[in-house]
C-alpha cells in the first residue's frame, strides 16, 4: 500500500474534520471503558470489595462487548454511523453517571456491565472513515483513528486519580467519573451537530446481503463453524463465573437462561452462514477462486493475544502496580499508563513494519517479542525498580501494539470485499481473548497470568507459521515514473 | 470485455412455393458475431405475403430483409423491446406508405411476421398474423403464437391483423426462458394448416434434434413433403433454431474474464501508464479516483478514471466499471461527456474521457446565487439535451446531481459519470453475479429509487428539476427532510414549496411546470423531458388560471382602491352622522 501523507492540520476539508471528529469520538469511548481501571483503589475502599470481585468488574466491562459489536454492526447499517455513534457516546455518559452514583456492588456490576456497550464505539468510527477516505488513504487514517482514539485508555489511568483526588473526599472518585460521563454526553450532541455519514451528495448503491461470512470451500464452512465456538464459550464460561457457584452474581435459573440465549444464538449464526454459502452445496463446486478461510482464523488468533490481552492488562495494570509497589493510586495510574501510551506510534507502526518487511515474518517476530515481553512481566515483584518495571511494560507494550497494526494491516489483503466481516471477526476474537485472559486472572496469581498470556503467544506464534502470504498484482514505478504492472499468482 | 455470449444455436430453414407459381413466403436467419450476439442476440424471422394482396412478395421480403437489417443496426444499448419495436414500428408504416395507392386496404403491402430472437438466456417472441412460432421441449410441441384471424366459415379464415393493414398496429411481444436443448420451430400456414399439431409433434419426436445442420434442413424438407403430400396448396416455409448452449457463462468464466484486466495501483504526479502522463489527481472517493493525464506523444489531456482497489476482488462493481465505458463510448452528445478510445489497448483497468474545463454545476451554483431566468434556463436546456441522448439509447443516468453535470468556461454544460447507469440492453443479459443497484444520491434522486422500485425516464426528470429548482432558487423544493424519507409515507408526507417563494423572479407557471416534474408520484409527472422542457419556457394557462389566489395577490392595486373606496364611504358616514 502506498503510504501517502495526510495533511492533518487542513482542516478546511471536510475528511479531515471527520477523522478528527471520529477519532477524538473513540478516544473518548474509550476513555469512559476503561475509566475504572485507575480508580479501582478506591471502589475497593468504598464498598470494601474481595479481589475476586474487583476482577469480575474488569471482565464484565468486557463481556458486554462482544455482542455489542454485532448488535451496533447492524444499527450503524440501519441508521448509519453518524446517530449511533453520537446515541452510544450520550448513553455511555448516562450510564457512567449512574454506575458513578451506584450505592451497591450489585449496581456496580450491573452499570460495568452495560458499559460494556461501549467498546463497539471502535466498529462505527471505521465504518465513517471509510466511507470518506479514498482507497489511497484510508489505511493511514483509519491507522489514526484507532492508534489515537486507543491512547484514550492511557490517558483515563494518567488523568483520572488525579482528578479524583482534587475533587477530593470519599466521592472524588465518583466525581471524577461522572466528569467523563458528562464529556461523552456533550461529545454526542457536538458529534451529532458537526458529522456527516457521507461526502455530501455522495452517491448510494443497495447494500448487498450481508450475514455471515462467505468461504470459499465446505472445509472452510466447517472451519468458520469451528471458529466460532471461542466466543460463546468465553460469554459461557463468564456465565459460570458470575453463577452461584462463584461469585454469585447471577441466580442459577438466570444462568440457565443465559445458556440457552447462548445456544439459540449459536444456531441462528449457524444458520446464517449456511444461507450465505448455501451455493456450496447446491452447485457443483467451480473452480475455487476464493480466499482460504485459515488466513481469517490465523489472523483472529494474533489478534486474541495481541488486542485480548491489552484489554486485560489495561484492566489490571494500575491495581498490580499498587498492590507490588505499595503505591498510590495516581502514581500507580500514570505508571501504568505507559502500556496504553505506545498506542500513539506502535500501532501504525506495525502497519507500517508490515507492509515494508512482509506479512509473515514481522508478524511472526512481533509476537515473539510478545511472548518474551509477558514472560519477563511475570518476573516482577516487589525487589524491581520502578523505573525498569515501567519501561519492561513498556516494551512489551511496543509488541502488543505492533502487533495489532500488522495484523490489521492484513486484514484488507484477504479479500477486499470482506474486509468489514473479516475485521468484525478479527475484533470479536480481541473481546473474547480480553474475557478469557481476565477470567484466568481471577484464578491465579498475577504472574502466572502474564505466563499464561506468554504461552498463549507462543502457540499463535505457531499458527502464524500457517499463514500465507498475501499475493496480488505487484507494480513497479521505473525510475522515470513509468508504471509496471507484474502478476503474482 | 466479458459480453462474448456463450449462446450456441443451430439452424435450418427451407421456403418453398408449392403448388403456387410465386413464392410469397420469406425468411430470414441471423446468427451474429461475439459482441452483437451478446447484445442483440439470434434473430429468426418469417413472413407470409398475404395471397389477396397485390404486392404480397414484396411485402414479405422487405419484412423480412428490413428487420434483419435494421434490428441489428440499434443501438447496442437497446432493449431487444425497444428495437424491435421501433424497427417493426417504421417497417409497418412503409408498407402502409407503399400500400395507399390500392384503395382497399387488404389489397396493398400486407404479410404475416413472426420474430423469434434469443438474447441470453431469452427468447423474445414478436408476432402479427397467423405464421407460426412453436417450441419443442421435453418431446412435447408447444404454439407460443395466437393466430390473428377470424374464421367465416369452417374452411375460411381472413387475417385480422397484418403488417401494413394499418397505420397503427398491434404487435403480440412475449418473452420465454430458454434452456439448453430447445428447439424452436417457425411455420408459415402452408404448413400448420395441413399438419395438425399432433401429427407435427410426432415428427420432431422421430427426428435426431441433437444432430447437425444438414439434420435439421432434412427436417424442414420433410416437414414440408409431408405438408404437401396432405394437399397443401400454399407457399410452405419452415425454420428451426435449436439451442445448444445458453447465452450465460459460468461464474469461474465470468470472474476470470472480469479479472483479466489488473487494477492500476494509486497513481501520483509524474508517473506514467501506457504513455499516459499523470499531471494531478482531480478527485478521490471511496468508489474511484479520476486523474488529469496527458498523452506523452500527442500531449493531448484527458480525464482517466480508475477504480478503486477497494473493490479489487468486486465482481459487481468491476462490472459496472467496464459497462459505464462502454455506454459512454455509444453517447454522442456535446452535452456529455465524451469516452475517448485508444487505439493500444489498456494495460490495466482504467478509461478515458475528454477533460472538461470548467465547475461543476454545484460551484457554479454558488457563485451565482439565484442567477436571471434566462441564464439559468440557457443552461437548463443544455442539460435536458445531455439527459435525452442517454434516454434515447435506452439509458437512464439514475444519478443526476450538480456534481455530475460540469459547466464548461464557454457557458456549455456537460453530463459527466455514468458509474450508476441503468442500460436496458444490458440489464438483459443473465449474470451469475448478483449486479448492483444504484440508488443514486440521498438529496436528488427520485422516490421510487429510493424505495428501490423500478425506475424509469421519470426518475431522471424528477432529479433534473430537483436540479432545475435549486438552481432557480438556491433551496430544495421539499427542504432538509426529503433525504431522510425511509418509507412511501414518509414521501407521501412532504410538502412542495412554490419556488416563487424562495425567488420572486420565478414565474407562477415556471414553479407549476416544476412542481409537475417533481411530483412524488412518477405517473403524474411529464411524459417526456421534452414536455417538461417546453412548459419551462412556454406558460400554461392550466398553472395559471386554476389555481385560487387570494385577491390581493391577484390584483393588489383593484384591492386597495376597494379598500380605500370602503373606508372613505364609512368615514363620510360617520362624519356625516356626527355632524348631522
Amino acid at each position: 500500500m502506498s503510504t501517502e501523507r495526510l495533511n492533518l492540520l487542513d482542516v478546511g476539508d471536510a475528511k479531515i474534520r471527520t477523522l478528527h471528529l471520529s477519532w477524538v469520538a473513540f478516544f473518548i469511548t474509550f476513555v469512559v471503558w476503561f475509566n475504572h481501571a485507575p480508580l479501582l483503589a478506591f471502589m475497593k475502599e468504598a464498598f470494601d470489595l474481595s479481589s475476586q470481585q474487583l476482577k469480575a468488574l474488569m471482565i464484565l466491562n468486557i463481556a458486554m462487548t462482544i455482542p455489542a459489536r454485532i448488535v451496533i454492526g447492524m444499527l450503524v447499517d440501519k441508521f448509519g454511523p453518524r446517530l449511533i455513534f453520537s446515541g452510544l457516546l450520550m448513553a455511555a455518559g448516562l450510564l457512567c453517571t449512574a454506575f458513578a452514583l451506584a450505592q451497591t456492588y450489585e449496581q456496580l456490576a450491573m452499570f460495568r456491565f452495560l458499559m460494556g456497550f461501549t467498546g463497539a464505539g471502535f466498529v462505527i468510527g471505521i465504518r465513517l472513515v471509510s466511507e470518506w477516505f479514498p482507497a489511497k488513504t484510508v489505511g493511514v487514517a483509519e491507522g489514526i483513528y484507532g492508534g489515537w482514539g486507543n491512547f484514550g485508555s492511557a490517558a483515563a489511568a494518567m488523568t483520572l486519580p488525579t482528578l479524583a483526588l482534587l475533587f477530593g473526599g470519599d466521592d472524588g472518585w465518583r466525581k471524577a467519573l461522572m466528569v467523563t460521563g458528562a464529556i461523552a454526553f456533550l461529545y454526542g450532541i457536538f458529534f451529532y451537530a458537526k458529522a456527516r455519514n457521507t461526502p455530501k451528495g455522495s452517491t448510494y448503491f443497495k447494500p448487498r446481503k450481508s450475514g455471515g461470512l462467505e468461504v470459499s470451500s465446505r472445509r472452510d464452512f466447517y472451519f468458520l463453524l469451528a471458529m466460532n465456538i471461542p466466543m460463546y464459550l468465553a460469554l459461557g464460561v463468564l456465565t459460570w463465573k458470575l453463577g452461584p457457584d462463584n461469585l454469585g452474581l447471577l441466580e442459577l435459573n438466570t444462568t440457565f437462561m443465559i445458556y440457552a440465549a447462548l445456544a439459540v444464538l449459536f444456531v441462528v449464526q449457524t444458520q446464517q452462514i449456511y444461507k450465505v454459502n448455501k451455493d456450496l452445496w447446491d452447485k457443483p463446486q467451480a473452480v475455487t477462486q476464493g480466499y482460504k478461510f485459515k488466513q481469517v482464523a490465523v489472523l483472529d488468533w494474533a489478534y486474541f493475544v495481541t488486542f485480548g490481552s491489552e484489554l486485560a492488562v489495561v484492566s489490571m495494570l494500575p491495581l498490580f502496580f499498587m498492590d507490588t509497589f505499595a503505591l498510590g493510586a495516581v502514581q500507580a495510574g500514570l505508571l501504568a499508563s505507559g502500556f496504553a501510551f505506545m498506542n500513539l506510534v506502535a500501532r501504525p507502526g506495525g502497519g507500517w513494519l508490515s507492509d515494508r518487511f512482509g506479512r509473515k515474518k514481522t508478524l511472526s517476530i512481533l509476537i515473539c517479542g510478545l511472548a518474551l515481553g509477558y514472560l519477563l512481566l511475570s518476573q516482577i515483584d516487589g525487589s524491581w525498580w520502578i523505573a525498569v518495571a515501567v519501561v519492561a511494560t513498556m516494551l512489551c507494550s511496543f509488541f502488543v501494539q505492533a502487533g495489532e497494526g500488522a495484523v490489521f494491516a492484513m486484514v484488507p489483503l484477504i479479500q477486499r470485499r470482506m474486509t468489514g466481516q473479516i475485521a468484525g471477526m478479527a475484533g470479536a476474537y480481541g473481546n473474547v481473548g480480553g474475557v478469557t485472559f481476565l477470567t484466568v486472572l481471577s484464578f491465579v496469581e498475577t504472574s502466572t497470568f502474564f505466563m499464561v498470556i506468554a504461552a498463549a503467544a507462543a502457540v499463535c506464534l505457531v499458527f502464524v507459521q500457517f499463514l500465507d502470504e498475501p499475493q496480488g498484482h505487484m507494480t513497479e514505478v521505473l525510475e522515470d515514473g513509468t508504471v509496471q504492472l507484474i502478476q503474482v499468482h | 470485455m466479458h459480453l462474448d455470449s456463450g449462446l450456441r444455436v443451430t439452424t435450418a430453414q427451407v421456403s418453398n412455393a408449392g403448388r403456387k407459381a410465386q413464392n410469397e413466403d420469406a425468411i430470414g436467419i441471423r446468427v451474429p458475431e461475439a459482441l452483437t450476439l451478446a447484445v442483440k442476440g439470434v434473430a429468426a424471422v418469417i413472413a407470409d405475403g398475404v395471397s389477396s394482396a397485390e404486392a404480397g412478395k414484396e411485402a414479405s421480403q422487405t419484412c423480412v430483409i428490413n428487420f434483419l437489417n435494421d434490428y441489428f443496426s440499434t443501438p447496442d444499448s437497446w432493449s431487444v423491446q425497444v428495437s424491435a419495436q421501433k424497427v417493426l414500428t417504421a417497417l409497418n408504416r412503409w408498407l402502409y406508405g407503399q400500400g395507399q395507392p390500392y384503395l382497399e386496404a387488404h389489397k396493398g403491402f400486407i404479410s404475416t411476421f413472426s420474430v423469434l430472437v434469443i438474447k441470453s438466456c431469452t427468447a423474445h417472441l414478436f408476432h402479427i398474423g397467423d405464421s407460426r412460432i412453436y417450441r419443442f421441449r421435453d418431446n412435447q410441441l408447444e404454439q407460443l403464437t395466437r393466430d390473428h384471424c377470424a374464421y367465416v366459415s369452417t374452411d375460411k379464415a381472413y387475417l385480422t391483423r397484418a403488417m401494413g393493414m394499418d397505420l397503427s398496429i398491434d404487435v403480440d411481444y412475449r418473452t420465454e426462458t430458454v434452456q439448453a436443448g430447445d428447439v424452436f420451430l417457425t411455420t408459415t400456414d402452408g404448413i400448420h394448416d395441413f399438419i395438425e399439431r399432433r401429427a407435427l409433434e410426432m415428427l420432431l419426436q422421430e427426428s435426431p434434434l441433437h444432430a447437425n445442420e444438414d439434420e435439421l434442413w432434412h427436417l424442414c424438407r420433410r416437414l414440408i413433403a409431408r405438408a404437401l403430400d396432405n394437399g397443401s396448396d400454399d407457399n410452405l416455409s419452415c425454420q428451426l433454431v435449436r439451442v445448444d448452449a445458453l447465452g450465460q457463462a459460468s461464474p469461474a468464466e465470468v470472474y476470470q474474464q472480469l479479472g483479466a484486466r489488473p487494477f492500476p495501483p494509486p497513481l501520483t504526479e509524474g508517473m506514467v501508464l501506457d504513455g499516459l502522463k499523470v499531471l494531478r489527481e482531480l478527485h478521490a472517493s471511496r468508489r474511484s479516483q479520476v486523474y488529469l493525464v496527458e498523452a506523452i506523444a500527442s500531449g493531448e489531456r484527458w480525464a482517466m478514471k480508475t477504480p478503486s482497489v477497494n473493490y479489487e476482488d468486486d465482481a459487481a462493481y468491476i462490472e459496472r466499471f467496464v459497462f459505464e465505458e462502454w455506454i459512454g463510448r455509444r453517447i454522442t452528445s456535446e452535452h456529455v461527456v465524451r469516452v475517448v478510445v485508444r487505439d493500444a489497448p489498456p494495460s490495466c483497468l482504467y478509461y478515458l474521457c475528454e477533460y472538461v474545463e470548467g465547475q461543476t454545476l454545484g460551484q457554479w451554483m454558488q457563485a451565482h446565487p439565484q442567477p436571471d431566468i434566462p441564464v439559468a434556463m440557457n443552461l437548463v436546456r443544455q442539460m435536458i439535451k445531455g439527459v435525452r441522448a442517454m434516454h434515447r439509447k435506452d439509458a437512464l443516468h439514475q444519478d443526476l446531481k450538480p456534481d455530475n453535470l460540469v459547466v464548461t468556461d464557454q457557458g456549455g454544460v456537460k453530463l459527466i459519470d455514468f458509474g450508476s447507469c441503468h442500460v436496458a440492453g444490458l440489464a438483459e443479459i443473465d449474470s451469475p453475479i448478483e449486479r448492483d443497484i444504484a440508488l443514486g444520491t440521498a438529496t436528488y434522486s427520485a422516490p421510487e429509487q429510493h424505495l428501490r422500485r423500478q425506475c424509469s425516464t421519470r426518475s431522471d426528470q424528477f432529479s433534473l428539476a430537483m436540479i432545475v429548482y435549486e438552481l432557480l432558487t438556491g433551496q430544495l423544493p421539499y427542504g432538509e427532510r426529503y433525504e431522510h424519507c425511509q418509507s412511501a409515507k414518509d414521501f407521501a408526507g412532504l410538502t412542495y414549496r412554490p419556488a416563487y417563494q424562495f425567488n420572486p423572479m420565478v414565474p407562477v407557471w415556471m414553479d407549476g411546470a416544476l412542481q409537475k416534474a417533481l411530483q412524488i408520484s412518477p405517473q403524474r409527472r411529464y411524459a417526456d423531458l421534452s414536455e417538461f422542457l417546453h412548459e419551462l419556457e412556454h406558460p400554461n394557462k392550466a398553472f395559471t388560471h386554476d389555481r385560487w389566489q387570494p385577491w390581493l395577490e391577484r390584483s393588489p392595486v383593484r384591492f386597495w382602491q376597494v379598500a380605500c373606496g370602503v373606508l372613505m364611504v364609512l368615514q363620510a358616514l360617520t362624519l356625516w352622522l356626527w355632524v348631522g
